[in-house]
């Protein structure tokens, strides 16, 4: 079989696996401003041998994006490459003249972009696009290019090629488009592809996809693979080796396994511990205290040390340089205390197959909400001759929550779970059924009831960035509430802004503050404080998490738990990673396409999946040891559409029979196995025959 | 796309429908009294009955107006007041004038607003964006009947390097046309263009910053392909609404620019329609004038669509 990827015959010729490709050496980046340039990296040394994969993880704010955008000098015109050198394959990509460098770009290194969809330009067919891609670096004419690109969409499992060559960005999912992305990057068969944050903006299923995608391709081209991402659970499934970067420097660096496995810097100890699926269910998640510092306000010494659990004096008074672990073969790290310390790895932390069973909380509290077939239903103008058609958002959702308890609601974007949510808050009218809270009908009510009920129920944003009103201090943010509801007299208010602030964790002086001042993380307890201020029985957390690093992240969590022990406040958390909303949960309620297709406690769920969507949810999660990848280079076809009879899965679904296709599965009750546990609700024609008639 | 142009087209319609009413209200405030002006300020009572009987003045306003409708359906749009001549043929025969006035003042607008746009957009805080900067606050700043007189001056009076007055048809000759047509143009232009210019740099540097102008650098395309592609038919947005606002704009300096050049158009129409209160030739007069707006605004939707595939969906 001959390969349409140019790259495929280089795998044969390269005898010299170990190689360098890409060497970095030195490598610091300024920012130019009035007074003296600041450094925002320094001092970045790290080879990707031929064929190889080199992960750079940290959090935001660690340099990582900006030292990848160097390599090939992408940056904003503000920041320069100051020192260093970037030699790729004999040249010095960082002292070539821009026509030089021109023919390298796109040609020898492809890059992906974190944004897909905001990466291609709206304006142009994807097909044009790549045409004009492959004719830079090319003699191919126009229609040869365009049958080469199409060639490329079929490569990366995007179907029906030839026609949607001619779409344009909007008519592509995210995955879809980061799919033209990757085709984009390697039409030119690179010898190196680096992909910075490639999987970030896109659903944990279509994750798994894209970086089971991007394998399959390296093992066939052989080209070297340069992955960035805050994620850890990415690097373990893809690297062959990791860079570690925490305020513009590397921390640790060598082979993924050895680093993961037994790291040597706290810093790299502590982002491992702060991932969810580190963490027995029902434990605090490990966190990291502080923030990243910004460029300008380093810490004397080590950087690291102010947020360290193992800082003593000389951390804080000398700068360590990176070294070689004395006792291992690839490892480098930049701490003074490493031979001292013994740090916990993966595969210490948590043993996934045997659980232990939360207790449920009380099994006799009252029932809070209810929701009784929910649907918002929209109309759609289009399609031939102006044919109407409607699209389910939700269709027919039932759930019950009790007082104190936690319904985690998941799913991927568009499964509808965030209008759930809304219709929950009287944020979006229902199309059909009801929502009970306190066993009356919300629609029903009006005036003070409603006003009432409106306190009772409050909620909490995914960004953190948008849901604070910039012109405002955090103050008047939090107080808000409370002054539309005419609670208290004004130094009344003043005093209870103060206790909620303080009970989310901040200083009560941060009242004085603006958003802006604050990092994503403190921003998030702002908004919590403000759904707290009226003392609600209910809030809707809509993806409270998804924006934030994993260190914050793991905060955010820990605070929404202890606020739900000490006020007995229900949750309705709304969020796309399961083992984030498994941790939050009594009850999960799993949704696709507008239906909820499997519900019940979350231990069940997410130990004994039923529904074969719940079942590929939970393998779409990676995992964080490198030595048990779950990703195979196996499938990298883009999965089928929802369908639009029948159950919305049956496309996808590897169990599928012939009455999935044609009809919707009503929800069965799957009774408790026999060692314990309770039953959970099942959307699948698998589970029964209750039928819709 | 053709669904686009055809839904775009009988959105028009009701418009259309608006304007009428709108125009016919106007010129109904204009004069008090419609007969008075029709027969003169020395009327006698008789002569004003007469006038009101055979112009059916007295009916109400809502069956003058459905009677007025039928007639610019069918393209009469009533005789001048002052002149008694048709208002139709007259509008067709200054229709020209102003149309090439329009045209070239349009031409003029893209060929000063697009390169220094570009110019500007492409290296934003250079020396050479700084004094375009101040060239284009100049431009938004000068009044156009100052431009034209002082052009009439320098160019015609003192050098006579181009001809101060009247129209010369395109299809006589297109140089003469073409030489008549610049300064009063250009009087004209100057503002949109330089408003066409600040919004296209503003467009070209937000565009700039956007992750698909990086991803395309990324895959090596040359820079000059980059602006001129990718980030100008994304920039140019901001720029063509100028062009659907400034048209109105264009319509309305011809009234003055037409007087200092003496170009008999539309603008001196209307001007002399004001003067002798004609209120049947101002009616006349605006209802063409706002048809053409809104065909260009119906041009510029078009155009939108054309430049953002996701305004076809809309």
């Amino acid at each position: 079989m001959t390969s349409i990827l140019p790259g495929a015959d280089r795998t044969a010729s390269s005898t010299d696996q170990a190689r360098p490709l890409l060497e970095v050496s030195g490598l610091s980046i300024d920012v130019q401003r009035s007074g003296s340039p600041l450094r925002l990296v320094s001092d970045v040394s790290f080879r990707i041998d031929a064929g190889r994969t080199l992960g750079i993880v940290g959090e935001s704010g660690s340099g990582k994006s900006v030292t990848a955008m160097s390599l090939m000098r992408l940056l904003p015109s503000a920041l320069r490459i100051s020192t260093g050198t970037v030699s790729f394959d004999g040249q010095d990509l960082a002292h070539l003249s821009e026509p030089q460098l021109r023919r390298v770009r796109g040609n020898d290194i492809g890059v992906v972009f974190q944004d897909p969809q905001n990466s291609l330009n709206p304006a142009f067919t994807i097909g044009n696009q790549m045409v004009e891609t492959i004719r830079a670096h090319t003699d191919l004419s126009r229609r040869e290019a365009r049958d080469k690109a199409i060639g490329l969409l079929d490569r990366v499992g995007i179907h029906r090629a030839a026609s949607r060559v001619n779409d344009y960005p909007h008519q592509m999912s995210g995955g879809m488009a980061q799919r033209v992305m990757i085709a984009m990057a390697i039409s030119l068969g690179p010898k190196l592809l680096i992909a910075d944050e490639p999987t970030t903006a896109l659903d944990v299923t279509v994750q798994a996809q894209i970086l089971s995608l991007l394998r399959s391709l390296q093992d066939e081209t052989g080209m070297s693979l340069l992955i960035i991402s805050h994620d850890l659970s990415v690097i373990a499934e893809t690297a062959d080796e990791v860079v570690v970067m925490y305020g513009g420097q590397i921390v640790e660096r060598g082979e993924v396994v050895e680093v993961l496995t037994a790291p040597t810097h706290p810093y790299t100890e502590a982002l491992l511990a702060a991932q969810p699926e580190s963490t027995v269910k029902g434990m605090p998640l490990a966190t990291i205290d502080g923030i990243v510092p910004n460029a300008d306000a380093m810490p004397a010494g080590c950087r690291f040390n102010p947020r360290c659990a193992y800082a003593l004096d000389v951390c804080r008074e000398t700068a360590p340089p990176l070294v070689e672990v004395v006792s291992r073969t690839t490892t480098s790290v930049r701490c003074v205390r490493h031979s001292a310390l013994t740090l916990r790895g993966v595969g210490i932390a948590v043993d996934a197959s045997s659980p232990i069973l939360t207790v449920p909380k009380d099994p006799d509290a009252a029932v809070l909400l209810e929701a009784e077939g929910l649907s918002r239903v929209y109309a759609l103008r289009g399609g031939r001759l102006g044919r109407k058609s409607s699209f389910h958002a939700v269709d027919d959702a039932s759930f019950v929550l009790r007082e104190g308890e936690t319904l985690g609601v998941v799913g991927e974007s568009g499964a509808g779970k965030s209008t759930v949510g809304r219709m929950v808050l009287g944020l979006a009218p229902t199309s059909n059924g009801t929502v009970r809270f306190n066993g009356i009908d919300i629609a029903t009510q009006r005036g003070e009831d409603k006003r009432a009920t409106r306190r009772d129920i409050q909620v909490v944003f995914q960004n953190p960035y948008a849901s604070l009103d910039s012109t405002m201090t955090i103050g008047e943010s939090v107080a808000e509430p409370l002054e539309v509801h005419h609670r208290g007299t004004k130094p009344e208010r003043t005093a209870r802004v103060a206790e909620l602030l303080q009970q989310v964790g901040l200083d009560p002086s941060v009242a004085g503050r603006r958003p802006h001042e604050l990092s994503g993380g403190q921003r998030q307890r702002v908004a919590i404080a403000r759904g707290l201020a009226l003392n609600p029985k209910l809030i809707v957390c809509d993806e409270p998490v998804s924006a934030l690093d994993v260190s914050t992240q793991a905060q955010v969590i820990n605070l929404l738990r202890d606020l739900q022990d000490r006020f007995g406040i229900a949750y309705l958390f709304v969020g796309h990673d399961l083992s984030v909303v498994y941790q939050v949960s009594d009850q999960i309620a799993v949704m696709y396409h507008g239906r909820i297709v499997e519900m019940g406690p979350a231990d069940q769920i997410y130990h004994s999946p039923k529904h074969p969507y719940t079942i590929a949810l939970l393998g779409a999660v990676l995992s964080i040891d490198p030595r048990q990848r779950r990703l195979s280079s196996a499938t990298t076809t883009a999965p089928g559409e929802p369908s639009a009879t029948g159950c919305a899965y049956a496309n996808r679904c590897p169990q599928v029979m012939d009455l999935c296709r044609t009809v919707v599965p009503m929800p069965v009750v799957v009774p408790a196995p026999v060692d314990g546990g309770e039953p959970v609700t099942v959307r699948c024609h698998v589970f029964g025959a209750a039928v819709d008639s | 796309m053709i669904r686009v142009i055809v839904r775009r087209l009988l959105a028009t319609i009701p418009l259309m429908f608006l304007i009428t009413i709108g125009t016919f209200a106007l010129a109904q405030a204009i004069q008090g009294n419609p007969a008075q002006a029709i027969a003169g300020d020395n009327a006698t009572a008789e002569q004003l009955a007469q006038v009101t009987e055979q112009l059916h003045l007295d009916d109400p306003a809502p069956v003058r107006y459905v009677r007025w409708l039928s007639d610019v359906v069918h393209g009469n749009l009533g005789d001048s007041v002052a002149t008694h001549r048709s208002v139709s043929s007259e509008i067709a025969r200054r229709f020209p004038v102003t149309l090439s006035l329009a045209i070239a003042s349009l031409i003029l607008m893209f060929a000063i607003g697009i390169p220094l746009g570009i110019l500007q957009g492409m290296r934003p805080g250079s020396v050479l964006d700084k004094f375009l900067l101040g060239g284009v606050s100049f431009g938004l700043a000068v009044p156009n009947f100052l431009l034209g007189t002082i052009f009439v001056y320098v160019l015609s009076v003192r050098n006579h390097v181009l001809p101060a007055s009247s129209y010369v048809g395109f299809s006589e000759s297109p140089v003469e046309w073409a030489k008549h047509m610049l300064m009063p143009a250009f009087s004209i232009a100057l503002v949109g263009g330089a408003e066409m210019a600040r919004q296209l740099r503003t467009g070209l540097v937000g565009v700039a910053q956007e992750d698909y102008i990086r991803a395309a650098k990324a895959r090596g395309l040359h820079p000059a392909r980059i602006t001129i592609k990718h980030a100008l038919k994304n920039a140019a947005m901001p720029a063509l609404t100028i062009v659907g606002v400034r048209v109105g704009y264009l319509l309305a300096g011809s009234v003055i620019i037409e007087q200092i050049f003496q170009l008999n158009g539309l603008g001196a129409y209307t001007l002399q329609a004001i003067q002798n209160k004609d209120f049947i030739v101002v009616q006349g007069v605006v209802l063409a004038l706002a048809a053409i707006v809104v065909l260009t605004s119906l041009v510029v939707d078009i155009a939108y669509a054309f430049l953002n595939p996701k305004v076809r969906l809309a």
